[in-house]
């Protein structure tokens, strides 16, 4: 039994001419960081898309746990276990903090039209359940007392944190973190660094996209290098910090 | 006093379609211009179904809502993957549709017409008929339909709709199945404008396809973004206003010749400053754009 929780098998995907991801493999350990970086348009955001089924691949396959998801849509990738947290943070603004994180609820037969009609005791326990176990992440991001504030009057940070705490509460296999430092103060980022290596203690599996080397560096287990969407690197961050490479990328001159 | 009691039935039936009207355009943030083509087609099924069967009105009453919310499968499936404008006009012409069916399939329909004769409903024998009984008859149903519309809205389903308006990617990257939750959406409305064409065409006893046409479609989504849309109480003061208007008008002895005309004015003019000074309408929460 192996423990790899994602792999990725010679995926290829291009936006007409231009080839945004060639011929990428990769896999990702349970309960480990992956670190992904690269320069704008390197093909980091995509490979997200590709992940969570926004985008098709045009030739390769995703397995989640062993199981092939290439062709699965969105949803239904969300519902086995794979939780994004996007570069433009997204929540429900005008829904409070509480009502966003249950919104990522799994029980799926609570939400058809009629289900009031018929399940009335179970969507009572079951939303006692819920609420119970969304304010649990609510807390871990330190959000607790901002359970009925309105999303949109929290501050960005917040926002970031309530986003979080939302992919969080749905229990993920693999948590999908697209830049969740940028836009954010010192102080901030310091605190979601700690929540990321919280979340790593308490055995999460996460790829990280982030622009901040340092950061990426001191969270991840392992780094992956992109260039014009080609893997470069795959390796210990340690190692990258010495290599000649992860300079020659960012200053754009690395020869293909 | 008749004619209070009509207007307040009126009010009833409108209360109903502007609350379904609600379900797609405040909740989900789906523009339908076709709601007047349900509120039609549960009206033709029902007096057809009464006129050409003689089937009660509490047998014809379902399979119209049945009727409807398959019928709705037709704008609905090629609709949810069609966005913005391109939605708006499948619905444009699943109304243009339905009316020319209605206007021309003259052996089921009568066609221009119309279908006359159509029996009250009768309950245990007792005969529903004239405004006054027939006030208490519907306004019995749009509380029964207050009632499944504010349960239905408030669940988790309500909810799951509103995340869909807000933001249909983070819907979806949460698991939620944006197709289907949009074809519930459908259904549901679709099923509620049946109960008002069946209340309406069981209380005029004579129907004919002009009540439904995209003029009516309109007028629904004028109540709807001037009462303000994406809660209960907006739709329900947006029925109040624009039923009773016109019913004012009359009062101002303008000459029968030029008061449809005013009337249309008065929409859109109405329809224009909302849009421009308060785009969330009376009392609503959600502002289209």
């Amino acid at each position: 039994m192996s423990n790899i929780v994602l792999k990725i098998d010679s995926i290829e995907k291009s936006f007409g001419g231009l080839k945004a991801v060639r011929e990428l493999s990769l896999f990702v350990n349970k309960g480990e960081i992956l670190g992904m970086i690269g320069p704008n348009g390197s093909g980091k955001t995509t490979i997200f898309n590709i992940i969570s089924g926004f985008l098709k691949p045009d030739r390769g396959k995703i397995f989640l746990n062993g199981t092939d998801i290439t062709k699965l849509s969105p949803h239904i990738r969300a519902d086995l276990g794979i939780g994004r947290l996007f570069q433009d943070v997204r929540i429900l603004k005008k829904l409070t903090a509480i009502e966003n994180v249950l919104l990522a609820q799994k029980n799926h037969s609570i939400e058809g039209p009629l289900a009031s009609f018929f399940k009335i005791n179970r969507i009572k326990n079951e939303k006692k359940k819920l609420t119970e176990e969304a304010l649990k992440w609510l807390e871990f991001v330190g959000l607790k007392d901002k359970r009925d504030t309105i999303a949109e009057n929290l501050s960005f940070g917040q926002q970031k944190l309530l986003a979080l705490a939302t992919i969080l509460f749905s229990d993920p296999e693999i948590i999908l973190l697209d830049e969740p430092l940028s836009g954010l103060d010192p102080q901030m980022k310091n605190k979601v660094l700690d929540l990321i290596l919280e979340l790593k203690d308490l055995g999460k599996t996460i790829i990280v996209i982030e622009h901040l080397l340092d950061f990426v560096f001191d969270m991840s287990d392992r780094v992956i290098l992109l260039n014009n969407g080609k893997k470069v690197y795959d390796g210990s961050p340690k190692e990258l910090r010495k290599n000649h490479l992860l300079m020659e990328v960012f200053t754009g001159n690395h020869a293909e | 006093m008749n004619y209070i009691f009509h207007i307040l039935t009126m009010i009833n039936i409108y209360l109903i379609l502007s609350l379904s009207l609600n379900i797609l355009v405040g909740y989900s943030g789906l523009l339908s211009i076709c709601h007047a083509a349900f509120y039609g087609i549960g009206a033709y099924i029902s007096a057809i179904l009464m006129t050409k069967l003689g089937i009660n009105f509490f047998f014809a009453l379902p399979i119209a809502i049945m009727g409807s919310m398959v019928l709705s499968l037709l704008v609905s499936i090629p609709s949810v993957r069609l966005k913005g404008d391109y939605f708006i006009l499948t619905t444009f012409a699943f109304q243009i549709i339905v009316f020319d069916v209605l206007y021309n399939w003259v052996s089921l329909t009568k066609g221009p017409y119309g279908i006359s004769g159509i029996p009250s409903p009768s309950f245990l024998g007792y005969l529903i008929t004239g405004p006054v009984k027939y006030f208490f008859f519907s306004l019995i149903i749009s509380i029964l339909c207050f009632v499944f519309i504010n349960i239905v809205l408030k669940a988790p389903f309500g909810q799951v709709l509103k995340a869909i308006r807000e933001d249909e990617t983070l819907a979806h990257a949460l698991g939620k199945n944006v197709t289907k939750f949009k074809i519930q959406a459908f259904a549901v409305a679709s099923a509620l404008a049946a109960i008002s064409g069946v209340l309406f065409a069981h209380y005029v006893t004579y129907i004919d396809p002009t009540s439904f046409t995209l003029d009516e479609s309109i007028f629904l989504l004028s109540i709807v973004l001037i009462g303000g849309c994406g809660n209960i109480k907006g739709p329900i003061f947006g029925t109040f206003l624009l039923v009773i208007i016109p019913e004012i008008l009359r009062f101002l002895g303008i000459p029968d010749t030029i008061a449809p005309n005013i009337r249309q004015i008065i929409y859109g003019l109405l329809l224009v400053i909302f849009m421009y000074f308060r785009p969330q309408g009376i009392a609503g929460e959600y502002k289209f754009e």
